[in-house]
């Protein structure tokens, strides 16, 4: 392998894939990344099994081939090499990579590229296409109710559904659950559903620039691919039954309300500085037309805070992990959202004021 | 044909009540001694010869009897002490049915002698085997003497089931030593042959019999205990918890007076040691109380160990506060006593161990002569554990021809000294907390609602060195050397916090979306199914799902979802062999220990300066910061001195 490039074509594609690059691994092939020359393009590639991260940049490939090198060394001299013409080349005969960068030159020993895993190649017969925006938001505004817990694994996974050529993404850490929908390009109409790792959707968000206007997804029995622009990300699926959301979400409510959503998120993050500590309950008085929140630590103080509403329905309270509200609050657009409650004991529903797209269900604290 | 019933004649029926009440010689002692502290005695001495089947003489020098009364006495049922039934609800003195005497003279020969103060001949009654044989005028001391001899000569299978001479001369000592403790006001002496086992001053200070029976090692490490309610006074004793036994053996409580078994006192005061004790362990206790006779029912058996309570819950409460209150107060690090000088003449008093059998056959030993060795060390984690540390014990302090002589008691003055001694460590060590039990002794309750922020620290100044294979802190302190264990100090931090906030809250679930599944073995299911409600009050919403599975529809907010299934698994098996129907407050308290324990430092942590010195501040503003709530030590001390002894300084 030989090639001449820039500084600029390093960085883009060692920095892409070194998201995938495992921190600690017990295989360490996988702390390298694989270099590809061929085509006239350097291939960079970054797996922890989990999720594969590709991506390609243009270069002056003199003789084609491929090597493996340390990310974190070789990502670390990147950042740090002059803006000037760079020859890489592999050692005939050893795993080391020669970086030459006049007069100067740095060798690096690399591993052998034939151990690093090969990441199938995945049909392009289910693919679908949406613009990048679209799918940023979908999964801003879902990725963050999955579970970080590793104990039901298909709760760390965002559920994609295909479903009247409009994508579904649902996620739930079973204490709250977030659903949204976006339309997608491509007519599409196969009902098929899979779990993604919320870690990858969230990653794919990340590797989105802003000049990717489309996003493709080739979908296939236990992997999906994420195509955009030069990269390409590949993650395993988490087998599994996700829950049926359509029926945990309620279809009617006895209360109804409307409040902005600034002075609501500020309410609730001050009421939750007094939540007692490890458990974050606060709770939430709807009256006629104000709701009350309180909250409670015996050992920091309390909170009383008062917003006006707009309520169409019966009054009620409630209480709530603040985190969970918190949460939706930071990732909701609108300027006033609407809340439906049925009772202290139901779940109690979020949407964005006149956008049906969206919906976010939390389940409440039950206190004595 | 016959009558085949017929009514028993007197001396049957009076060997036949002896099988109730005079099992054994040490019965016949208590019975004895019992009527001398009726008779108001404020001397009784007690001499006994092949270990009480040979003689056992008692004398006190009580009121006395006239002689219609001496020949009385020794009929059934005739007593002084009650006359009507309605007296039974109201007994102030020890013995009442009127059975002791008669029954131990229908299986012995006795010899009565006794003479009230304000007459000047005395009488003597001799009986052998429920037979009077002579009453006679005789000169005798005011007061009265029984002599019992021939113990059970009539009654060949009674006498063949006596134990070894050792255990039951163990077993009088033990009782006397008993006596004593209940009437500090009494001077007691026991005499075996020549040598004296038992002596104490009668001087009113329960610290004097406690001293005696303990020894100067044990009573060193007993915190007194002193609290007054409405209608109680509760006054005693407690041994540090590192002086727990493996039998309640060393608990002795007294109510008004009697010695007695309670199944409610031993419970409230191991609620009053809770979480500083393990559980399968007795903290040493010494306990009188004062209670109005008419709440007390001492008619439950003959040998009037059992009694019953009429407020039984409230009494258990008050010792229980009464405890709790004292231990708080005092600084309970095992190693912290510091050895003292003992003042002259203790080592010459004569000391017995708790353990009577023991020493009984220590006694025996050949050889063994007058050493004797002392009660087990304090600190030294095993009750069976002795030190090799001898005493001697000094020759009879005075003549042993005791018969019909006026007695008296030679006592080194030294008590108000052994009692400064003793209590100064406690006081001298923790002065912010003399307030508190000044206001204890007072009769209040100290119910401190503060919470662990603003309290001081119950613990001396520490300055940690570091750790010790990252498992225990070694700290400077105003003593020597301190060494913590940092997880179970770090448990009982959490634990008091915890505590604290299920006090006030508690109990709340946050509801999930999609029930956990939870497979349960039959066991755990019946057991689960039974207390689900305790569950519910817990956090734990479930819900029977058929079969062998539970839905939870809902987990305690504090608890993480990773760590649902463990606990309840884990509460479950922690009852499993239990009753089937969990005590409530029992069950929050296992489940307050694993959340306490799950959010605790481990062992092998490594901890910075820092970190070390939170710990230890945190430590000193628990309630008990001298245990982790499963009764095992958090800190332990090696004095400067103890210190200075391994380096053969001193």
């Amino acid at each position: 392998m030989k090639i001449l490039c820039t500084r600029d074509n390093l960085l883009n594609g060692v920095q892409m894939v070194q998201r995938a690059v495992p921190s600690k691994n017990a295989l360490p092939i996988l702390s390298g990344i694989l270099l590809k020359a061929q085509n006239n393009r350097l291939y960079f590639t970054g797996t922890d099994l989990e999720m594969g991260i590709f991506c390609s940049t243009p270069v002056q490939v003199i003789e084609e081939g491929s090597a493996v090198l340390q990310a974190r060394i070789f990502s670390d001299l990147v950042r740090h090499l002059p803006d000037t013409t760079i020859e890489m080349e592999l050692i005939p005969g050893t795993k080391t990579v020669s970086i030459r960068y006049n007069p100067s030159e740095t060798s690096i020993n690399g591993m052998d590229p034939e151990e690093f895993p090969v990441i199938p190649e995945l049909d392009d017969n289910l693919t679908i296409r949406l613009r990048t925006q679209i799918f940023k938001h979908m999964v801003k505004q879902t990725a963050f109710a999955a579970a970080l817990d590793e104990n039901r694994p298909i709760f760390t996974g965002v559920l994609l559904a295909i479903e009247n050529s409009q994508l579904r993404m649902v996620a739930t850490d079973t204490h709250r659950l977030a659903y949204k929908t976006g339309v997608i390009e491509s007519t599409f109409e196969t009902a098929w559903q899979a779990i993604v790792p919320a870690k990858a959707l969230v990653e794919v968000s990340r590797l989105i620039k802003e000049e990717d206007e489309s996003i493709t997804l080739v979908l296939t029995d236990n992997q999906v691919l994420f195509r955009f622009g030069d990269t390409s990300v590949v993650s395993r699926l988490i087998e599994g039954q996700f829950p049926n959301y359509k029926q945990v979400i309620p279809s009617s409510c006895k209360t109804k309300l409307r409040v902005g959503t600034k002075a609501f998120a500020e309410a609730v993050e001050r009421a939750s500085l007094l939540a007692r500590e490890g458990s974050n309950i606060i709770k939430l008085k709807i009256q006629d037309n104000v709701m009350v929140i309180t909250s409670n630590s015996p050992d920091l103080g309390k909170s009383y805070e008062e917003i006006d509403i707009e309520n169409q329905g019966e009054e009620t309270q409630i209480a709530f992990n603040s985190r969970y509200l918190s949460d939706v609050l930071k990732v909701i657009e609108t300027d006033e959202i609407l809340i439906e409650l049925t009772g202290s004991l139901s779940p109690g529903i979020i949407r964005p004021l006149e956008a049906e797209n969206y919906l976010y269900l939390i389940l409440p604290v039950r206190t004595n | 044909m016959a009558n085949r019933i017929r009514i028993l004649d007197p001396i049957t029926a009076n060997q036949i009540a002896a099988g109730e009440v005079v099992e054994r010689p040490a019965s016949v002692v208590k019975e004895l001694v019992e009527n001398a502290v009726d008779a108001g005695a404020s001397r009784i001495e007690i001499e006994v010869a092949g270990a009480g089947s040979d003689l056992i003489r008692v004398t006190d020098n009580g009121c006395g009897m006239n002689r219609e009364d001496a020949v009385l006495a020794l009929q059934r049922h005739a007593t002084s002490k009650i006359s009507a039934p309605a007296d039974l609800a109201k007994i102030g003195t020890l013995g009442f049915r009127g059975e002791a005497l008669p029954s131990i003279a229908s299986v012995s020969r006795l010899e009565l002698m006794t003479r009230e103060p304000h007459v000047l001949a005395g009488t003597r009654v001799k009986v052998a085997g429920g037979q009077v044989e002579a009453v006679e005028d005789a000169g005798c001391p005011a007061g009265t003497t029984v002599i019992v001899r021939d113990l059970f000569f009539n009654t060949p299978a009674r006498r063949k089931f006596l134990k070894s001479d050792a255990t039951e001369l163990g077993q009088i000592s033990d009782l006397l030593g008993r006596m004593a403790m209940a009437y500090p006001e009494i001077a007691f002496k026991l005499v075996h042959l020549t040598r004296v086992l038992l002596q104490t001053p009668g001087s009113g200070n329960l610290l004097d019999p406690v001293l005696q029976i303990f020894g100067k090692e044990l009573a060193r490490e007993m915190i007194p205990v002193k609290a007054a309610g409405e209608n109680i006074v509760v006054e005693g004793y407690l041994g540090r918890p590192h002086l727990a036994r493996s039998s309640r053996n060393y608990q002795s409580f007294f109510i008004n007076g009697r010695y007695v078994r309670s199944k409610v006192l031993t419970r409230a005061v191991a609620d009053g040691y809770h979480t500083l004790v393990p559980s399968n362990r007795y903290p040493m206790v010494v306990l009188n109380l004062a209670l109005p006779v008419n709440t007390v029912d001492v008619n439950v058996h003959p040998s009037k160990l059992e009694v019953r309570f009429t407020r039984e819950g409230e009494l258990a409460a008050f010792v229980t506060a009464a405890v709790r209150s004292t231990l708080a107060d005092t600084l309970l690090i095992p190693g912290l006593v510091p050895e003292r000088e003992a003042p002259p003449g203790w080592d010459s008093v004569p000391r017995y161990p708790g353990e009577q059998v023991e020493w009984g056959l220590q006694h025996l030993h050949p050889g063994g002569g007058s050493e004797l060795r002392e009660a087990p060390a304090p600190g030294m984690g095993s009750a069976d554990q002795s030190i090799g540390h001898e005493v001697r014990i000094p020759e009879p302090l005075e003549r042993s021809e005791t018969s019909g002589e006026t007695f008296t008691f030679e006592q080194p003055d030294l008590l108000p000294e052994i009692e400064s001694k003793v209590r100064e460590p406690a006081e001298a060590e923790q002065p912010e907390s003399v307030a508190a039990l000044a206001g204890m002794r007072a009769g209040e309750s100290t119910t401190t609602e503060s919470t662990a922020a603003n309290r001081t620290s119950k613990l001396p100044d520490l300055v940690p060195l570091g750790q010790i294979e990252l498992t225990y802190i070694a700290a400077r302190g105003p003593e020597g050397l301190y060494i913590l264990d940092q997880h179970a100090a770090h448990e009982r931090i959490n634990y008091e916090l915890l505590w604290e906030r299920a006090a006030r809250s508690g109990g709340e679930t946050q509801l999930l979306l999609e029930p956990l599944t939870l497979e349960l073995t039959n066991q755990e299911l019946e057991l689960l199914v039974e207390n689900i409600a305790l569950f519910r009050d817990l956090g734990f919403l479930l819900e029977f799902f058929g079969g062998n599975t539970f839905l939870l529809r809902g987990r305690p907010v504090d608890l993480a979802e990773s760590d649902v299934r463990t606990v309840i698994r884990d509460l479950l098996d922690m009852f499993m062999d239990g009753p089937r129907a969990i005590e409530p407050r029992k069950l929050r308290e296992e489940y307050i220990y694993m959340l306490a324990c799950k959010s605790s430092i481990k062992a092998r942590e490594s901890l910075n300066q820092a970190e070390m010195e939170h710990l230890i501040w945190q430590l000193g503003r628990t309630e008990n910061p001298f245990s982790c709530p499963h009764g095992r030590p958090t800190l332990i001390a090696i004095t400067s001195s103890e210190l200075a002894k391994r380096f053969q300084r001193i």
